[in-house]
């Protein structure tokens, strides 16, 4: 029932894949926190006399028109595009769950009212509404995330309630009520932590869609502003050479992909982790 | 006479067309040990989930200790003085709880022991009671086998010492000499606590060896209510008496014989 | 009579765990024999060991289906063996059978792999709900199983398992999830048809009620071995092994005067991966002096039947 706003990569279930999954995500994520130190050179030193250079010894990835070492770039952009979503998912999950919860321990009516507010967002397409809500706010990456986590919010706070239902329904949690459990010792200690799984691997998953809109939203303009390394700017300014100078767009868009790829990869062994109903039989 | 302390009046439940039970009344008095005994879809089920508030009735009313189950006073009473056991021992335990947080909830959430050494000191010697050791204290349900696990059900439900004890076919889930050994320990503590209990149950064997009195259900009507004696030995209603009539016997001589007699009265 | 099924020394594994160990048994025709045990004794993955269901664990010893060893056969020569000579029903019948197919087409399909007709298939689907007791079967061929009550789906199970005419039927716990009056109804059934056709049925159950009325023998396992086999007569007028007498005591019965307490039998079954040395009915048994936790008893014959036990 949940709608699914956020691109998702489906791959194959491969084992080694899932083995590899958590290092590559934890090496993508150390990456984006110590990216800037590891840039062999100055990700905004313009030198117009060493523009469009192709990848090569002084520069391995190439240089933009700019005459910027494109690589450099890529580390210190990780940090925007990889930490920047993960906060996105944080924050729409933890909007998400308080939602759910208050509709979960609210009654009728509460849930009523919260699943109708949903509803109207998710009516609306994710990256339009994100969209909007950035270039109204003016494009910064500031907006951006405020954007993006007022678009995805919806999408969590209903799978959360899905699963909450889910959960409540178990006879443990129904021993509890019986018991005299009060409303929210049950939901903290009962409900939430039986929960929480599906919810890891949902915001797991999450990370790779919103890397995915994040640098689409850059791409449109509304996002981090030049000078700034973001990857989605980075594929626009690409732009106009891909005939000419091939690496500028194609290099951060092969980064995008692979870490969008990488972080669904995360998602799912996470779920095969965690899922004992999934099990490797 | 023992005083009435749990009383259904006129329960009704309807979901859509289908009637789950219809004016099912009785009363659970002080101190006996009440079966409620049909097949599946006979409405024992919802019976017990109107009883417990866990489904609002269409229609009647339960009445505890003679008050109507109404407000929030009464069933905070309620819900301290009366305790469940469910049917399954492996879905009724919270995976993510250690037996000595599980058995010691109640105690902490009605306030009968506010301290983490209190509550754990109690739990011990409640373990104690349902034959399980102080070792299993901190270990989680994953690591019980099904008993034990209904063993550690029946010691969070006396933990927080109920008048009433509701146990929803408790033991049929169970293998056989594991069924012995928990219908003993819910006999004993039946009677070491004066604990009145409802217990529902399809199996009439089980129910004759634990119950005073009977209320068979039979398609969300009552079909008969009695003591054992008028149950067992003198049924009225043809429903009860197909039911007991289909009892297996361990003793192939006597079970030859009575699928004889079915097959004849078949005819 | 001759055996249609002899089952020699059979091991089940799964991973390194020794899940059943050293099983024998014999199934002649027509004959009922049940084999009971609490959970984890071994005795589904026994049943399901002999149609080597599992691809997963490892089955050894033998299994001879008339001369053909089934441990030897190829995993195709099997899928022709299981549903034509060896047939099984399993205890959930609302999960066995598939909520989207007609019931029918369910009944029929075992034929229909086989070759024979759509007519003739569906015609003789209609004539085995018929003698099961589904009534009005013929037109019920359309139906889907949610339009069935439990006790008429475990009889669409059995016409499908029994309609291609299996020597052997395999019955896990098949009434476990029924009513009382419904198991009785299906248990009256499977005898029926058994006897007229000849079949040899193992049943599979916990449940010594059942086993009294319906079998012929009785084989009783604990912890993966078979301890105790005898034939109903000697089993119910007083079993040999501690084990088996345990069980027995432990059944509440409507038919015997109430006592005080039920009797039990202490402690817990063992797990395969915890088999204590020597017998493994040893921690629990009343009757256990200082050889049993040393040296495992072996079957011996005893009258028509065998025990394992030291004590006997």
């Amino acid at each position: 029932m949940t709608a699914m706003t956020l691109p998702r990569i489906a791959l194959p279930r491969i084992p080694l894949l899932d083995r590899l999954a958590i290092p590559a995500a934890a090496l993508f994520l150390l990456i984006a926190l110590v990216g800037p130190w590891l840039a062999p050179h100055d990700p905004y030193q313009v030198d117009l006399s060493q523009a469009l250079q192709a990848p090569g010894p002084g520069h391995w990835l190439g240089t933009d028109a700019a005459g910027r070492d494109i690589l450099s770039r890529l580390l210190a952009g990780a940090r925007t595009t990889v930490l920047s979503s993960i906060v996105v998912v944080v924050f729409a999950a933890v909007v998400g769950i308080v939602v759910a919860a208050l509709a979960a321990i609210g009654g009728r009516w509460a849930d009523e009212i919260l699943m109708r507010v949903c509803d109207i967002f998710l009516s609306i397409p994710g990256m339009i509404l994100a969209l909007g809500i950035a270039a109204a706010l003016g494009p910064s990456l500031r907006s951006t995330i405020i954007a993006l986590v007022v678009a995805l919010w919806p999408p969590f706070a209903r799978l959360v309630r899905a699963v909450l239902r889910e959960t409540m329904a178990s006879t443990y949690v129904e021993s509890a009520r019986v018991m005299g459990v009060p409303a929210r010792r049950l939901m903290a200690r009962h409900v939430l932590p039986n929960s929480l799984d599906s919810l890891y691997v949902q915001a797991a998953l999450d990370v790779s869609g919103v890397i995915v809109l994040m640098s689409g939203l850059s791409f449109l303009g509304v996002g981090a502003q030049p000078p700034s390394a973001d990857w989605g700017a980075m594929v626009a300014d690409g732009r106009e050479f891909v005939t000419t100078a091939w690496w500028v767009a194609t290099v951060p868009g092969i980064a995008i992909t692979l870490t969008a790829v990488v972080f669904g990869l995360f998602g799912d062994a996470l779920r095969s982790k965690l899922d004992p109903t999934l099990g490797d039989a | 006479m023992r005083s009435d302390l749990l009383t259904a009046d006129g329960l009704t439940k309807r979901y859509g067309r289908f009637t789950a039970i219809e004016d099912v009344s009785f009363t659970l008095r002080a101190g006996e040990v009440l079966g409620l005994v049909g097949e599946s879809g006979s409405g024992k089920s919802t019976t017990v989930r109107c009883l417990v508030g866990l489904t609002k009735p269409d229609a009647g009313t339960v009445s505890y200790d003679g008050e109507p189950l109404q407000g929030r006073a009464a069933w905070h009473r309620f819900r301290r003085e009366a305790q469940m056991v469910f049917q399954d021992p492996y879905a009724s335990l919270n995976p993510r709880m250690t037996v000595a947080e599980i058995v010691g909830e109640g105690l902490r959430v009605h306030g009968i022991e506010r301290t983490a050494a209190g509550r754990r000191a109690r739990v011990t010697t409640l373990l104690g009671q349902v034959g399980l050791d102080a070792g299993d204290l901190d270990r989680y349900p994953r690591s019980f086998s099904g008993g034990q696990r209904q063993r550690i059900a029946i010691a969070r439900a006396i933990a927080v010492e109920p008048r009433v004890l509701i146990c929803d076919e408790p033991v049929s889930a169970l293998d056989v000499s594991v069924q012995a050994q928990v219908v003993n320990v819910l006999r004993d503590m039946g009677r070491e606590l004066g604990l009145s209990i409802l217990f529902i149950a399809h199996d009439l064997a089980v129910v004759r060896y634990l119950c005073d009195r009977l209320v068979v259900l039979d398609q969300g009507r009552i079909a008969e209510q009695g003591t054992r004696e008028q149950i067992y030995d003198n049924p009225q209603a043809p429903y009860t008496r197909s039911l007991l009539a289909a009892v297996p016997i361990p003793d192939p001589a006597a079970e030859r014989e009575r699928r004889h007699r079915q097959k004849e009265s078949a005819r | 009579m001759t055996a249609v099924l002899r089952v020699e020394n059979l091991t089940v594994d799964v991973g390194n765990l020794r899940i059943v160990d050293g099983l024998d048994l014999e199934l002649r025709a027509g004959e009922r024999v049940a084999l009971v045990g609490e959970s984890g004794s071994g005795k589904s993955m026994t049943a399901r060991a002999l149609l080597r269901l599992d691809p997963s664990v490892t089955v050894g010893g033998q299994v001879w289906l008339g001369d053909r060893d089934l441990v030897t056969l190829s995993e195709k020569q099997m899928q022709r063996v299981r549903g034509t000579e060896l047939a099984m029903v399993f205890q959930d019948p609302s999960t066995a059978l598939n909520p989207l197919r007609r019931v029918g087409d369910q009944v029929a399909e075992p034929l229909r792999i086989r070759g024979v007709s759509r007519r003739d298939a569906r015609r003789r689907a209609a004539e085995m709900l018929d003698r099961l007791g589904v009534p009005r079967a013929a037109e019920r061929l359309n139906a889907y199983p949610h339009e069935f009550s439990g006790g008429m789906r475990q009889r669409v199970m059995l016409a499908a398992a029994l309609i291609t005419g299996p020597r052997v039927l395999i019955a896990d716990e098949p009434t476990t999830a029924l009513d009382v009056r419904v198991q009785e109804k299906v248990l009256a059934l499977i005898e029926q048809l058994a006897a007229e056709d000849g079949i040899a049925v193992l049943l599979i159950t916990h449940d010594l009620g059942i086993v009294a009325g319906f079998a012929d023998r009785v084989a009783v396992m604990y912890a993966g071995r078979k301890v105790e086999e005898n034939s109903v007569e000697t089993f119910f007028a007083g079993p040999s092994h501690p084990y088996g007498r345990g069980l027995l005591n432990s059944v509440p019965r409507v038919d015997r005067a109430l006592t005080e307490r039920l009797d039990t039998i202490p402690g817990t079954a063992v797990k395969p991966s915890a088999r204590p040395p020597g017998c493994s009915f040893h921690p629990r048994c009343s009757a256990a002096v200082s050889r049993c936790s040393a040296e495992a008893p072996v079957l011996v014959t005893i009258g028509s039947g065998q025990v394992a036990c030291h004590e006997v």
